[in-house]
């Protein structure tokens, strides 16, 4: 039955074919030639989104589109070049910041390019920079976004392995802040190598205090939702929904610049990239029902811990598996597909559940760098206007640190656990 | 072999419910001569709670269990088996729960008729019991507290009528939700408290024993009319020994893992401590009769009639 | 896109009677999920409120929520569908020549369409047997909770169909778009 599913699955998406199209329809096709009641498709197919958790969602996206409408992002990359425009390369190590920042309110890599990716690169290029290497650093940094809290594929990820997703979203914050040191690293010593530029013009003391006050309603944003997840006030989805109360309200009261008309833009968006997400959710559930059915979970589970008992060895393999895995499915269709199948052996083996969730997510989200489907090559190459295969030997030299990240976060637990546990004595 | 059916649950295989349906296929598979095998699907791999008992209604699924609460939304009438402060004793429970009970075959007689499933055993899953970061010894030490409470109307009943106020937490939360304060406490059978590990997140367990649980075994009705005569007493046979095989275990668990959560460093508030158990029975039961005597009163006198 | 598909065609000379329908109903649907969304934010942040507040839980604004939340996502699924925005890999089919594109692109739409054709057949014997069931606090009976995703269904398949006809007349998917108002 799994291989009928498998082949049509791959057949299908080779076509072209929506994936939640493939999803659903290898499934369907699998109840009916197997003699499966057909209902559990439209039973599973809703149900699955029936979920609280889920709906952070929606309302994570709702808080990056209100923050983008109301014209942030430009302060605050106006503000950290002012801070440290005029160390080498500073443009690049700018991106990278910008990115972290941003992803504190943002729950996805391409959300982030959308957002960010064309005044990254135009100001790169405005200084001089070869355009590859600009994409290049864009999207790496983007990866950052994923991982911060608050994050869509972590959310996804913890619905279907049954982890807390408070717990995995706050896991995600060293992780995080890891992987920007090392891009940073590396612009550093890249910067060398090619003499990259800096701004010269010192920035008057007024300017930098000018930009932080515009600057100061947009960073208490991603201060406050993180304080919400860790002090305990509210869950992921009631951070989500205080986050966009308060996009909400510096838009009308502090900033000025939202309109009736523009929330209405907002939540529009909103409501088609959820759409466009949370279907995938919806008919990978039926596809993981009929591998359920088939035993394909539980054999794969004995079949990994036949292997190896050590959870590293285990939590290796998996990194090998995601990686291929990685270069060909969309991340949170291998989310749905992989993490039911893998998660319990590795619990099973010992694997810390919030270790081994920021280890698969970031693995996949290396795997939106990666062609052939490389959703982010994709995305910059059509915000900045460029073909794919340059971004892809722009992006290259960032491989080191992102890999370096992977290692580091899979070899030592506590990057991922230690604060998570902390919050929760 | 000449018959697989199928058994979804919720729960973990290590918990005695997910155990119990481990338990309930070899036995099957023991009484039947291994003509029927039951292939047991646990941690909700197949569906949410609700989810699984409608699948045993359409038959995706020969079997699955679920509290009487979440019965309750196949009919309705069952909800009321979940009302707390109902029996006497866990005896009383699983004389009630019999499906031979006057009670029982009333009520799998509706189930069958509304939802094409029947009801085939049922064993005692523990009493629920409350925990918090503080100690609570009458119903006003609850005011102004939020306690997580299962979403339904009658579990709500209960955490209202110990005092509180009941706030919806997705299971997957509740750890973190103690740990950081969402809500002060819950109440779940000592079981789950220890499985689940709420003794790191909760200091004080109060031995309110608001609400007496069974876990109750449904059958999709064609599934079970295609069993030969011989097939329907193995299944029966099973059923009455796994019925039995629970129970016990639950109960023999119930003094060990307090004993156990103290250990943990949980503060066990009993009689003897001064909880005022009588005080809590009489507050809950004034909101029970409030918005359930209507509904269910009838039901009530039944059940409390078996001896 | 290749310079042959653009040929000749213009936008509506394709349309089949009712596709206009088709594009302003998807538009409707979207717009009611945009509603949706907006209420479920509101009913979020008033829990938020209510509990940390007014010391009070609201199980009937969270289920409501989930239930906007599922709806929104069905209920703008088609309008995606008919600008062929759902997320694809269309690496293969981009690489082909234009005919056996079109083939590839008109296969696409018929695996759209066997799908909505097997939810439909899975509502309708789902439905026909537990329609009444109820969710545990709102008693929300299924064929309501239900509706919005038959719904989407529906017309996805209709949609579906009209674009598998643009394709079949020779025109292209981007022309399909042209239905929206
Ligand atoms: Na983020
Ligand atoms: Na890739």
């Amino acid at each position: 039955m799994s291989l009928v599913l498998l082949a049509i699955f791959i057949v299908a998406l080779l076509a072209g074919a929506p994936i939640a199209i493939a999803l659903g329809l290898s499934s369907a096709v699998a109840i009916v030639a197997f003699d499966l009641p057909i209902h559990v498709l439209v039973q599973r197919a809703v149900n699955a989104l029936d979920s609280t958790p889920l709906l952070a969602v929606p309302l994570f996206i709702l808080a990056a589109n209100l923050l983008n409408a109301i014209g942030v992002t430009t302060h605050i990359f106006d503000l950290v070049r002012l801070v440290v425009g005029r160390v080498r390369g500073a443009v690049a190590q700018v991106s990278i910041l910008v990115s972290l920042i941003f992803s504190g309110v943002s729950g996805a890599a391409l959300a982030d390019i959308g957002a960010l990716g064309k005044i990254q690169v135009d100001q790169m290029v405005a200084q001089g920079y070869r355009k590859e290497f600009a994409a290049g650093i864009t999207i790496a940094a983007a990866t950052i976004g994923p991982i911060f809290p608050p994050s869509i594929p972590l959310i996804i990820y913890a619905s279907v392995t049954n982890v807390s997703a408070v717990q995995l979203l706050v896991a995600g914050i060293v992780p995080a802040l890891l992987i920007t040191l090392f891009l940073m690293a590396q612009v550093a010593v890249m910067a060398r190598l090619y003499n990259l530029p800096r701004d010269t013009v010192r920035p008057s003391l007024r300017a930098v205090a000018q930009k932080a006050v515009l600057s100061l309603p947009a960073l208490l944003a991603p201060i406050m939702l993180i304080g919400g997840l860790l002090s305990g006030y509210f869950g992921p989805t009631e951070v989500a929904g205080v986050t966009v109360a308060y996009a909400l309200f510096i838009g009308f009261a502090a900033y000025r610049t939202l309109s009736l008309r523009a929330v209405w833009d907002s939540l529009r968006d909103t409501v088609e990239a959820t759409s466009g997400i949370l279907l995938i959710v919806s008919t990978a559930a039926v596809f993981a029902w009929v591998l359920t059915l088939d035993r394909v979970p539980a054999l794969a589970g004995d079949y990994l811990l036949g292997l190896s008992d050590n959870p590293l060895v285990l939590l290796l393999l998996v990194n090998l598996l995601l990686l291929v895995v990685g270069m060909f499915l969309e991340s949170i269709a291998a989310i749905l597909i992989i993490a039911p199948i893998v998660a319990p052996a590795l619990h099973a083996a010992g694997v810390d559940p919030l270790q081994l969730g920021i280890v698969f997510v970031l693995n996949l989200m290396i795997g939106l760098l990666t062609p052939p489907v490389g959703m982010s090559l994709y995305m910059v190459s059509i915000v900045a206007k460029m073909p794919v295969h340059s971004v892809v030997r722009g992006v290259m030299p960032f491989f080191i640190p992102l890999v370096l990240s992977l290692l580091v976060v899979t070899l030592v637990p506590a990057v991922s656990t230690w604060l998570p546990y902390l919050i929760s004595q | 072999q000449s018959l697989t059916l199928r058994y979804g649950h919720n729960n973990e295989p290590a918990s005695v419910a997910g155990a119990q349906a481990d338990w309930f296929a070899e036995a099957v598979a023991k009484h039947s001569g291994n003509d029927i095998a039951v292939q047991v699907f646990p941690s909700s791999q197949l569906g949410k709670l609700q989810e699984l008992a409608e699948a045993a209604s359409l038959g995706t699924i020969a079997f699955s269990h679920n509290t009487a609460g979440g019965i309750g939304s196949l009919y309705e009438p069952f909800a009321a088996l979940d009302t707390p402060y109902l029996y006497r004793d866990v005896d009383h429970l699983m004389k009630v729960m019999d499906v031979n009970s006057p009670v029982m075959q009333e009520l799998n007689e509706g189930l069958i008729a509304a939802a094409n499933v029947r009801v085939i055993y049922a064993h005692y899953f523990g009493r629920r019991h409350l925990t918090c970061n503080k100690a609570i010894k009458t119903p006003a030490d609850l005011a102004g507290e939020k306690i997580r409470a299962v979403p339904f109307p009658i579990y709500q009943a209960a955490v209202q009528g110990l005092g509180a106020a009941p706030v919806p937490v997705d299971w997957s939360e509740v750890p973190t939700a103690l740990a950081t304060g969402v809500v002060a406490g819950q109440e779940n059978p000592i079981n789950v408290i220890l499985n689940v590990k709420l003794y790191e997140v909760q200091s004080h367990l109060m031995l309110t024993g608001h609400m007496s649980n069974a876990e109750v075994v449904i059958m999709n009705e064609d599934a079970w009319q295609a069993l030969s005569d011989e097939q329907k007493e193995a299944v029966r046979q099973a059923a009455l020994e796994v019925r039995e095989r629970a129970t016990k275990a639950i109960q023999d668990n119930e003094e060990k893992e307090t004993e156990e959560l103290r250990k943990k460093g949980m503060t066990v508030i009993g009689p003897a401590e001064g909880l005022d158990v009588d005080a809590f029975r009489a507050s809950v039961n004034k909101v029970i009769q409030e918005r359930f005597a209507d509904k269910y009163g009838a039901l009530y006198e039944k059940i409390k009639a078996i001896a | 896109m290749s310079v042959g598909e653009e040929r000749f065609v213009s936008p509506h000379a394709i349309d089949p009677p009712g596709a206009r329908a088709l594009g302003a109903l998807a538009t409707v649907l979207r717009i009611v999920a945009t509603c949706l969304l907006a209420l479920m934010t509101c009913l979020i942040i008033a829990q938020v409120v209510g509990r940390n507040l007014l010391n009070s839980g609201m199980p009937w604004a969270d289920e409501l929520a989930r239930f906007c939340g599922v709806a929104l996502v069905f209920l703008c699924a088609p309008l995606l569908a008919l600008r062929g925005q759902h997320v694809a890999v269309d690496m293969i089919p981009s690489m082909l020549p234009p005919t056996p594109r079109r083939i590839v692109a008109i296969l696409v739409e018929a695996m759209v369409l066997t799908l909505s054709g097997f939810f439909l057949w899975g509502f309708y014997a789902f439905l026909g047997r537990a329609w009444k069931f109820a969710t545990p606090t709102l008693g929300i009976p299924n064929w309501i909770y239900y509706a919005p995703s038959v719904i989407c269904f529906l017309l996805l398949a209709a949609i579906t169909l009209y674009r598998m006809l643009v394709l079949v007349r020779g025109g292209t998917l981007n022309q399909a778009e042209a239905v929206l108002p």
